[in-house]
């Protein structure tokens, strides 16, 4: 029998751990487990013997770091072959006619890829092509590439094991993290997605976590995977109990919680590390013989997959964005740097397109891209690192598809695949290949048609073969091809036409809606008028501009108005604004009274405005001084109690003193005056000897200057000597000083010692994140100033007790 | 997972935490009340600082040779003594030394924009360099417990000097033992690094 009419027949069981029960058996733990396959095969033997008694379907080799990779480690990678086949004879053994099948193992290499760890995709490949092969020789009726940690690696076993063998696969992967993410960040939403459509058979979840979590896992997994389930978790959280590990779940306890994992729907159930024969005997009893659950309805979806986040399309998924801005058209900076094979420019599109909430990224890197498919993988594998969003691969060369589609982490869009014969032939079984979804494209060797009934007719004839190529229509997208309005006036009412059918036919869609506005003004309105009537037809996605804040805002809007937005949640929570001066009361403002408009201003920190209704008053004949007085300062104050509340924070603090000291200089440009005359107290500052650190201090300098201080601002870096000596020169009445480290605070003490002997006069402030208020009445500082407005606080208090005496 | 061997990551991703940002600022959710220009302001800094970045990660790690009240390593002069160190490695058989730096950029761009007076984007873009560079200490350290569990081993929380009873002054001795300078990272007298955006500290490795 084999392995896929067993399992249309009943749940199979699977054998429970071989570590441990090796362990059990031996005196010595040996490095290498697999080292036994040759030396006591009668170890090997008895574990397999153990668990066909208690009821096992399924056993599996003691292989799972018998691959290159990892026996290097122990200078052993001569023998993969060797231990391997022997692993499968030794199972063969034990099964001795009896029907039962073997699993081949396949652990994870104990490598990571480049650039997250120091091997490349090939020296996997061929690791994992080498052991396969010596399995599917030893004998094994199928593969579990099991314990596996990265998508990434875990594709590229896949691949190996279908390219070498002729042998069903099972993939498991383990989700050890403790927010149920693999080592490299995927969750099993995301893995689900990832090998829905890649060439094994059985997709699984084993090891990492406590069983109880594993309900998650399932249902998670469900969500985009129908392929038969196996699953086997540990027998609990091991706890260390001198040298060895204890695995605290008993045969029963475990037991229930396989029938959990049945009841969810699981084809194959057994134990992982900790789990025995007896273990297993209980699940045996309890399982043996039953017909698998049948399985909730999946929502169908077009879905793919970066390494950790995936992109639904259709279905109840909003709107979504692909961001089109990496395409050298038009682009005259970008093109000459793809031309040039360099990158920033490409990966900064791509950040500022996961920035503006685009869904996926499309890479077109024009001709370049067909010609060097070198150049266009290296694009891919670097942007995988950049951005989380999934990629479309826009190019026409099958080569740098292929290659593209190798390295990436994830499952990839293939844009597009037409109905040109020779075209659907070459890329169907890539993307078969590949695991990866397709664009369709409403075009063929005849061109466009014209009408929405010849674009539906090829989309329909491509769905007919992509099928015939075994791609799920989950997988599928198509573009119905929108055509510049300016050279084909009905191209849009034919493509919504084609919209329309292909929704009634449940064909997600896509447009790239840049085409339509192409050699017009004004293109951004042509796109805003255009998306809604396209979105209210059915259209599911577009390769759109997300920098076009207005056209994204559009797409929210559509999705909260055709219920895509479940409680208009997202729209609410975006478009919800802090109570602010309305617009229109704010030009009245402004018109009939320059002083309420320069006392907002400085309230908004508008730098320029401040500067504009300063000089309107100055030229109304306002006195320099009073400006000053009656509405600047009140401002600032009135901007340091809204901080004070923290109704404003730093920013705002800032850039209302920035606006203050425009205002300020304008006054005194305007009237050859100088304000400082005003003022009343002069106060150096400085940050101490050895600190670098002085945003904070130019803060306090910034913000004390424009509170009536006359400020002198030494810098950073200054010795005491200096400052000491400044301050009585300049006879100022005080010192301000910053220090951030715990080092340079002693400074602070210099500066102080210096001061008491030759000004005891002149008052010491400090402040600075280091600094304490114990630290200041240490050192003999007159205040410690918290932030900025405490500073001014501090000083006037001083000041105030100063004029007493 | 290598002993003795000092090795140095480049690829070292990840995107700034715009919350941190904002709460660093001083923001206070429910309380403080966003403008636009505000909101402009950290945006435009926020895209800016991506090209101003470029992060490099450093470390080693050592084998601890001698526990008591004076910690020692195999293959290394550094000595670490207190409590904090005791706490830190009580389990511990080795010990990772790491500096991480996001480059000298963001701190340039802050002279410039000093120089210029405009104080509201050199603060804005201290913020973000903070919070990158914690962001990026944040991925070296993913990266290396990624790396511990395959090998199985479990890391303990980071440690850099200026906590605890560890002196900002060990700062110099991670220097060497890295030879920060190498990644072009600078240090006074004081202890203190050029770029600031540089963190450097201690993660203990247990079986």
């Amino acid at each position: 029998m084999k392995l896929d009419t067993y399992l249309k027949a009943k749940v199979l069981i699977l054998d429970g751990g071989m570590g441990t029960e090796i362990i059990k058996r031996v005196d010595r733990t040996p490095e290498v487990f697999e080292i036994l396959n040759l030396e006591k095969k009668e170890i090997i033997l008895d574990v397999h013997r153990a668990y066909i008694d208690a009821g096992a379907d399924i056993i599996t080799t003691n292989t799972l770091g018998a691959n290159r990779l990892k026996l290097r480690e122990f200078k052993m990678e001569s023998q993969v072959k060797e231990l391997n086949i022997a692993a499968v004879h030794v199972a063969k053994k034990a099964v001795e006619g009896k029907e039962i099948l073997i699993a081949g193992s396949i652990g994870p290499t104990g490598k990571l890829i480049k650039p997250l760890g120091d091997v490349d995709e090939n020296e996997v490949y061929t690791t994992f092509e080498e052991q396969a092969k010596a399995l599917e020789i030893g004998g094994a009726n199928f593969l579990l590439i099991e314990t596996q940690i990265d998508i990434q690696e875990a594709k590229i076993a896949i691949r190996a094991a279908k390219e070498n063998t002729s042998l069903p696969v099972a993939l498991s992967l383990s989700y050890s993290l403790e927010e149920g993410r693999t080592v490299t960040g995927s969750d099993p939403e995301t893995a689900s997605v990832v090998f829905s459509s890649t060439e094994n058979e059985i997709l699984g979840i084993n090891c990492g976590r406590h069983p109880e979590e594993f309900e998650e896992f399932i249902s998670k997994t469900f969500l985009h995977s129908s392929k038969p389930l196996i699953v086997y978790a540990n027998a609990g959280i091991p706890e260390k109990r001198g040298d060895e590990l204890f695995y605290p779940l008993g045969p029963e306890e475990y037991a229930a919680y396989a029938e959990i994992f049945y009841k969810l729907g699981a084809n194959i159930i057994g134990g992982c590390c900790g789990t025995s024969p007896e273990h297993i005997a209980f699940i045996s009893k309890m399982l043996r013989g039953k017909k698998p659950v049948k399985r909730k309805e999946r929502e169908k979806f077009f879905r793919a997959a970066s390494r950790n986040s995936i992109l639904t399309i259709g279905g109840h998924s909003p709107f979504r964005v692909i961001g089109e801005n990496i395409n050298p058209f038009g682009k005259k900076k970008l093109s000459q740097e793809i031309e040039a094979e360099k990158l920033e420019q490409i990966k900064k599109y791509a950040r500022i397109q996961e920035q503006a909430q685009a869904d996926a990224i499309d890479v077109n890197l024009g001709k370049k891209g067909d010609k060097s498919p070198e150049f266009y993988a290296k694009v891919v594998k670097e942007l995988q690192n950049i951005t989380r969003l999934p990629l479309y691969l826009d190019n026409n060369n099958p080569k740098s598809l292929e290659l593209a589609l190798f390295s990436y982490a994830g499952k990839a869009i293939i844009n597009s695949v037409n109905g040109a014969k020779k075209n659907y032939e070459t890329l169907f079984p890539l993307a078969k290949k590949h695991g990866s979804s397709v664009v369709l494209l409403a075009m063929d060797e005849n061109g466009i048609p014209d009408t929405a009934k010849g674009k539906m007719q090829i989309v329909e004839k491509l769905i007919q073969k992509a099928v015939e190529f075994g791609l799920s229509t989950d997988d599928i997208i198509a573009d119905l091809i929108i055509l510049t309005i300016s050279a084909s006036p009905k191209t849009s009412s034919e493509t919504l036409k084609a919209i329309e059918m292909a929704k009634s036919l449940g064909i997600p869609t896509m447009l790239g809606l840049s085409n339509l506005s192409f050699g017009l003004p004004y293109r951004q309105l042509l796109h805003s008028a255009f998306l809604p009537m396209a979105i209210s037809r059915g259209l599911d996605s577009a390769i759109m501009n997300p920098l076009d804040k207005n056209l994204m805002e559009i797409t929210k809007a559509c999705d909260a108005i055709t219920g895509k937005d479940a409680g208009m949640h997202f729209y609410i929570e975006k478009f919800s604004k802090k109570p602010q001066i309305e617009a229109e009361e704010k030009e009245e403002i402004q018109n009939k009274d320059p002083e309420k408009a320069l006392f907002l201003a400085i309230l908004e920190g508008e730098k320029t405005k401040a500067k504009q209704y300063t000089l309107r008053l100055v030229e109304k004949g306002m006195n320099g001084f009073k400006i000053l007085e009656s509405i600047l300062s009140p401002a600032l104050a009135k901007v340091g109690e809204l901080y004070e509340k923290k109704i404003y924070f730093l920013p705002q603090l800032i850039l209302s003193a920035e606006a203050m000291e425009e205002a300020s200089d304008a006054i005194e440009k305007a009237l050859q005056i100088d304000t400082s005359a005003s003022k009343k107290l002069k106060i150096i500052m400085a940050t101490v000897e050895g600190d670098l650190h002085d945003i904070g201090k130019n803060i306090v300098s910034l913000v004390l200057r424009n509170s009536g201080f006359h400020v002198l601002d030494l810098g950073k870096n200054t010795k005491a000597k200096t400052i000491v000596e400044t301050a009585i020169h300049e006879k100022a009445d005080f010192i301000g000083l910053s220090a951030l480290m715990t080092t340079t605070m002693e400074e602070m003490k210099k500066v102080l010692d210096i001061k008491r002997t030759k000004a005891p006069n002149i008052k010491v402030i400090v402040g600075g994140a280091a600094v304490t208020p114990s630290f200041s009445r240490e050192i003999g500082a007159d205040a410690y100033g918290k932030d900025a407005m405490d500073a001014i606080r501090k000083i006037e208090k001083l000041s105030g007790n100063e004029n007493e005496f | 997972m290598f002993f003795d061997k000092v090795i140095t990551e480049k690829e070292i991703r990840f995107t700034i935490n715009r919350k941190a940002v904002y709460s660093l600022l001083g923001y206070r959710k429910g309380k403080t009340a966003l403008t636009e220009k505000i909101i402009n302001l950290i945006d435009e800094a926020y895209e800016k600082a991506s090209e101003l970045i470029v992060p490099q990660g450093i470390y080693v790690i050592r084998r601890i040779k001698e526990k008591g009240d004076e910690i020692k390593f195999a293959n290394s002069k550094i000595v670490l003594k207190g409590k904090s160190m005791q706490v830190l490695l009580e389990e511990s058989l080795a010990a990772i030394f790491f500096g991480v730096t996001i480059g000298p950029g963001i701190e340039e761009k802050i002279s410039q924009e000093t120089e210029k007076k405009n104080f509201d984007k050199a603060l804005v873009f201290d913020a973000l360099g903070s919070e990158a560079v914690e962001a990026a200490a944040n991925f070296l350290n993913n990266h290396l417990i990624a790396q511990a569990r395959q090998a199985k081993k479990f890391l303990t929380t980071r440690f850099s000097p200026g906590y605890g009873d560890l002196a900002l002054d060990f700062q110099k001795e991670i220097y060497e033992e890295l030879s920060l300078h190498d990644l072009e990272v600078e240090i006074n007298d004081k202890s203190i690094l050029y770029p600031q955006k540089t963190i450097t500290g201690i993660i203990g490795v247990e079986e």
